[in-house]
């Protein structure tokens, strides 16, 4: 079930809100923790049914883990409390790579080795990357003694809870556990509901109104156009960048916002992560869970900055190669996170050497990074990606409107052709207001989390919602797709 | 305010807008889905609802009481079905899908025999419907659970949309117009009506050449037209032969026959490199079963006044492809227009097509529509 679609707001978030509250009013907590869980499979399982032992299965073997690792003192059996660890995390990327990497895997060690060994084509089971990483989490906070958990329910509405199931933010268990746990969240909080409704609002607003809209610029150039020119081509990579920034930070808005009304408070994922300065900077503000996760999961593990400049160096570009690996199983993704792993290496070196630049150079070297970057996060092939690549950078010609031709005509001399200059991506003078409209968006306006802060129960913020809410639900008609769904 | 209040008015007021979009949309119904409220200098005159069709022609089918059906792309869309009626008895309906790949027809025929008893089939069998290639009409993507469950349709979010409402604010101000400007839409049996290009032509305002030419760009436009990245597929063929055999299972009167394109679509199939693959199509179009071929250079297909563009006849025509279709010996208007082909004389009948391709500048077509 997806956030932004009408079974999901007008029937199933309306009737769980009710439902829980109600048990909780009667004094049944845990039946209605239950009915949470239960609803939160529900959801998970409207898609198909069939993967929904695979996660009980999965919730189950973790809880037992868990509640082992938390059994075993540190002094008692420090090698037998490392080795329970080990088989968990084992077991849980075993899982994840049996479902998401099978394929990749023998599609290279076919190509290596010149061998034809039937592909598994297996269905990706939802939010699988999602689960799996919270509940590594949860093991490694179990084994760090961070964690105290008894009961397989409570463990169930972290795991399973549905505002943050399918695509995060991913959440720790000791964020998640005391709120659930508080008596005083399970009363119906009107402020909490109204703040809940004003960042649901304008996460559908983004998603369903702007990314949909960049969709169709972006997937034109990408997947159907052979060749494109140095405008289609820019349009196609920012069409691409707004649309990813505006789906997933509005589908996480959406998380946010219904899980407040269950007055659960996620933690932040996006913080205007276009206005970063440095990749650095970019990742404290792009999918900033994720890169928590990374940071206190793979790259302190790894030894962090503890261990000298070249093992930092290498500390951090083995992270975020991960980090590619994780967002999808294909060469384009781990070159992606190669990229991003590399630039983080540029740039501590370059912090170490003391250089430094003006702020506005900073934002568009960094901006024009990750744009290009996204590229290969996009592309189906590495084909896909040097077309586009070479477009942006005018190798397969330069076309102007042929409204131009008469008063720049001495442009054809250097190559410049006229007309045919928006063909391939599709779109129309309408495209570029929505380009620099989006530009303006990102740059110059307060994110939701800002908004959210200073969010003040008044005519203004219900009149600006309330309108962002229903355009939203009026533009749910046409074909629509989330691109962290699969991941 | 209380936050109480702030919810309450919050409901309040996305009730109120949604309810009103949806109210005025079902009233001016810009994509004439209900025809509940017909008001002059309002709503006559309706929107083009070609996006709609499987919204609109689905729950058609599901009523039942249709005894024909004709199934193919929008170019045995223009049929006039009063003709097949009249040909046939009883009642015809037309499942015409706008650039419809075979998995889409494939499935609105089961849909349709569900809920019919058919008793003839008119195919109007189309090369582009065979491309691998050829990307599904979003409606399909969207419905195809739907259809393949041969559930019913629901169309209230055509009225709850903003989209809709951007439409139901046109329709008021061209039924407003001096002159409102007519749409493309299908009638009740399903018909595909061009009143645009009819009240065009009455003005003598109808520039038939630029229309042959933005349908020669939106078919072959290497990159986005129809016929891109052409991969003729054999288990498209298989998935018609499906249909074939069920009819004759099932004692229902199946005529086929190759819609007729403007010669200079023809021509430019050649220019687009798929004649060979035009070829494997009629060849296996052939084994299944007989047909008859329109396609060609004749005195129909000359002649570009018989068409709306590069490749839809217009309605008028409609009795001389029946005729031809349904009593080929008794036909003697236009000798030359429907070759029936059969196993046998396919390879003559190839041989004589293969003669009448001439050379045309396809580039140059395409070139001339993108300065524009």
């Amino acid at each position: 079930m997806l956030f932004n679609s009408y079974i999901f707001i007008f029937a199933f978030l309306p009737v769980t809100f009710f439902v829980y509250f109600y048990l909780n009013k009667k004094r049944l907590t845990e039946a209605a923790k239950g009915f949470l869980v239960f609803s939160s499979l529900f959801f998970y399982s409207w898609w198909n049914i069939i993967y929904l032992p695979l996660i009980l299965v999965s919730m189950l073997f973790n809880y037992v883990v868990g509640k082992q690792l938390t059994k075993v003192m540190p002094d008692q059996n420090h090698y037998l409390k490392k080795s329970l660890l080990i088989i968990g995390i084992i077991s849980n990327l075993a899982l994840l790579g049996y479902f998401k990497y099978a394929d990749f895997f023998i599609t290279n060690f076919n190509r290596v080795v010149d061998s034809n060994i039937p592909l598994l084509h297996l269905a990706l089971p939802l939010a699988i990357s999602f689960f799996t990483f919270q509940q590594i989490a949860y093991l490694v906070d179990s084994y760090r003694g961070q964690t105290h958990e008894y009961d397989f329910l409570n463990y169930a509405v972290f795991v399973a809870f549905f505002p943050q199931l399918i695509a995060g933010p991913i959440v720790h268990h000791a964020e998640m556990m005391p709120q659930f746990a508080n008596l005083r969240n399970k009363v119906k909080n009107y402020r909490h509901i109204a703040l809940g409704l004003f960042v649901f609002s304008i996460g559908l607003f983004k998603k369903v109104v702007i990314a949909d809209t960049f969709a169709v610029w972006a997937t034109n150039g990408f997947d159907v156009a052979e060749r494109l020119n140095l405008i289609e081509a820019w349009i196609t990579s920012l069409s691409y960048t707004f649309q990813l920034y505006f789906d997933f930070s509005g589908y996480t808005d959406m998380a946010i916002g219904a899980a407040l009304l269950f007055n659960i408070k996620l933690p932040i994922n996006f913080s205007s992560p276009y206005k970063a300065t440095s990749i650095q900077d970019f990742w404290r503000r792009w999918h900033i869970t994720l890169s928590r996760f990374l940071k206190g999961y793979v790259y302190i593990p790894l030894g962090g900055n503890r261990h000298g400049e070249i093992r930092t160096y290498s500390n951090l570009f083995a992270t975020f190669l991960l980090g590619g690996i994780w967002h999808g199983a294909g060469w384009t993704f781990v070159f992606w996170g190669a990229l991003h792993g590399l630039a983080l290496v540029i740039h501590r070196a370059w912090h170490k050497l003391g250089f430094r630049m003006y702020t506005f150079i900073a934002w568009f070297i960094t901006f024009n990074f990750i744009n290009a970057s996204w590229v290969f996060f996009r592309a189906k092939e590495f084909e896909d990606a040097i077309k586009v690549l070479k477009g942006m950078s005018g190798m397969t010609g330069i076309n102007l409107p042929y409204g131009l031709s008469t008063k720049l005509s001495f442009l054809t001399q250097y190559g410049v052709d006229f007309g045919n200059f928006i063909v391939e991506t599709g779109g129309d003078t309408y495209t570029f207001i929505w380009l620099i409209a989006g530009m303006v968006f990102v740059l110059a306006f307060k994110n939701s989390v800002e908004l959210a802060n200073s969010f003040k129960v008044s005519y203004k913020t219900m009149l600006f919602s309330g309108i962002l809410f229903s355009v939203g639900v009026l533009s749910m008609n046409k074909v629509s797709e989330f691109l962290y769904f699969n991941f | 305010m209380s936050a109480q209040k702030w919810i309450k008015i919050w409901m309040i007021m996305i009730l109120t807008i949604s309810f009103a979009v949806g109210l005025i949309n079902y009233v001016i119904d810009p994509l004439g889905f209900n025809k509940k409220i017909l008001i002059k200098n309002m709503n006559i005159v309706k929107e083009d609802n070609t996006l709609f069709t499987i919204k609109y022609k689905m729950p058609l089918l599901k009523k039942g009481g249709w005894d024909n059906l004709m199934l193919g792309t929008s170019r045995i869309g223009l049929m006039d079905t009063h003709v097949a009626d009249r040909y046939l008895g009883g009642k015809t309906f037309t499942m015409s899908l706008p650039g419809s790949a075979m998995p889409l027809q494939w499935d609105s025929f089961l849909y349709a025999i569900k809920f019919n008893n058919i008793k003839n089939i008119i195919y109007g069998i189309d090369f582009m419907t065979f491309n691998k290639n050829l990307k599904f009409n979003d409606d399909y993507v969207q419905l195809k659970e739907e259809i393949q469950s041969f559930d019913s349709f629901y169309t209230y979010d055509i009225y709850f949309n903003i989209q809709t409402l951007i439409k139901s604010i046109r329709t008021i101000v061209n039924n407003n117009a001096l002159h409102p400007r007519y749409h493309v839409y299908y009638s009740e049996s399903g018909m595909r009506h061009f009143p645009n290009y009819k009240q065009k032509l009455k003005n003598g305002t109808f520039k038939l050449q630029n229309s042959i030419n933005d349908h020669i760009k939106y078919y072959f436009d290497k990159n986005r037209g129809i016929y891109a990245k052409y991969e003729y597929s054999h288990e498209y063929m298989r998935m018609f032969k499906k249909i074939v055999d069920y009819c004759h299972k099932n004692d229902i009167k199946i005529y086929v026959y190759i819609p007729p394109m403007y010669a200079e679509h023809f021509y430019a199939l050649k220019e687009a490199g798929l004649k060979q693959a035009f070829e494997t199509f009629k060849r296996e179009l052939a084994e299944i079963t007989d047909f008859t071929d329109f396609t060609g250079v004749n005195s129909i297909t000359t002649n570009k006044d018989n068409y709306w563009d590069s490749s839809h006849l217009r309605k008028e025509h409609t009795e001389l492809v029946i005729s031809k279709l349904l009593y080929p010996e008794d036909s003697v208007e236009h000798q030359d227009f429907g070759v029936q082909v059969t196993k046998e004389n396919i390879e003559a009948h190839l041989k004589q097509q293969n003669d009448q391709y001439k050379y045309i500048d396809l580039k140059e077509i395409l070139d001339s529509i993108y300065r524009h």
